[in-house]
């Protein structure tokens, strides 16, 4: 029997392992890219401190389970401060904004694959970016319109990391605060010009 | 690094691509607009959703309710 339901999320849902997440292909991936988690772990304490705080404080909430209808071994091998992660190869992006996140959260876009040619676009704000292997793109995804329309010569990995706002609900964590230039210079013991 | 282990995710991602096809239910715009190279190529094509806990996917529920 196929039952579609339309779901909300309520505070009192429990949490669920994303079904993609559970394989042993998946297992693997995350031994084989724990580098690139504590890296991009790594840009959010620099970029968005108040973020990786409360993703630090996610982190233990999802291994200790409290809130999950069951885990999964795999939950064991999650050492980011994101909710989640796409994987999304070899497709092109339609503009488009995410709906999880908070506004004052950001999206972690990180772009790898073998491509030789590529754009991210933030029509929103007039900006278009080099999106080659290698670049990281923190954006706030709920905000800002953004979008692929084409890339050349290879082929394209995108690993897009997101917060679910409704998760964090759950776990009790506050939203962050907008992140502002002089947050920087009050941590670096400076003043603005 | 991510490369490498995108590989691993091969035989996820052709399932995933497989299921598209097999689909009564019509995809929304974030399982569309695949570009596979011929043959495949290194990485295959697809989209894969990992978290430690999110709330029920709507997608995971039909998946689960079809082995009812």
């Amino acid at each position: 029997m196929i039952i579609f339901t339309e779901f909300s999320q309520r505070l009192n849902d429990p949490l669920y392992v994303s079904s993609d997440i559970r394989s042993k292909e998946a297992h693997t991936f995350l031994q084989m890219t724990t580098s690139v988690d504590l890296l991009c772990n790594a840009i959010t304490a620099l970029t968005a401190p108040q973020l990786y705080d409360v993703g630090m404080s996610a982190i233990q909430e999802f291994r200790e389970g409290r809130h999950h209808s069951a885990l999964h071994l795999n939950v064991d091998y999650w050492t980011s401060v994101w909710t989640g992660f796409s994987m999304i190869i070899n497709r092109i992006t339609p503009f488009h904004r995410d709906g999880g996140g908070a506004p004052t959260d950001y999206d972690l876009l990180i772009s790898s694959g073998t491509h030789k040619g590529c754009v991210l676009d933030i029509p929103d704000i007039g900006l278009t970016v080099n999106y080659l292997p290698g670049t990281a793109v923190l954006l706030t995804g709920r905000i800002l319109r953004h979008g692929v329309v084409e890339w050349k010569g290879g082929e394209r990995i995108c690993q897009a990391r997101f917060i679910k706002d409704a998760v964090h609900d759950r776990f009790g964590l506050p939203r962050p605060d907008w992140v502002m230039y002089d947050s920087y210079f009050k941590d670096m013991g400076l003043t603005l010009g | 690094m991510l490369n490498n282990g995108t590989k691993c995710l091969r035989t996820p991602l052709d399932g995933m691509m497989k299921s598209l096809g097999t689909s009564t239910k019509e995809a929304g715009w974030r399982s569309n607009h695949f570009l596979p190279p011929p043959g495949g190529g290194l990485f295959g094509a697809g989209l894969l959703n990992m978290s430690p806990g999110w709330f029920q996917q709507s997608h995971e529920v039909c998946l689960f309710s079809f082995f009812l």
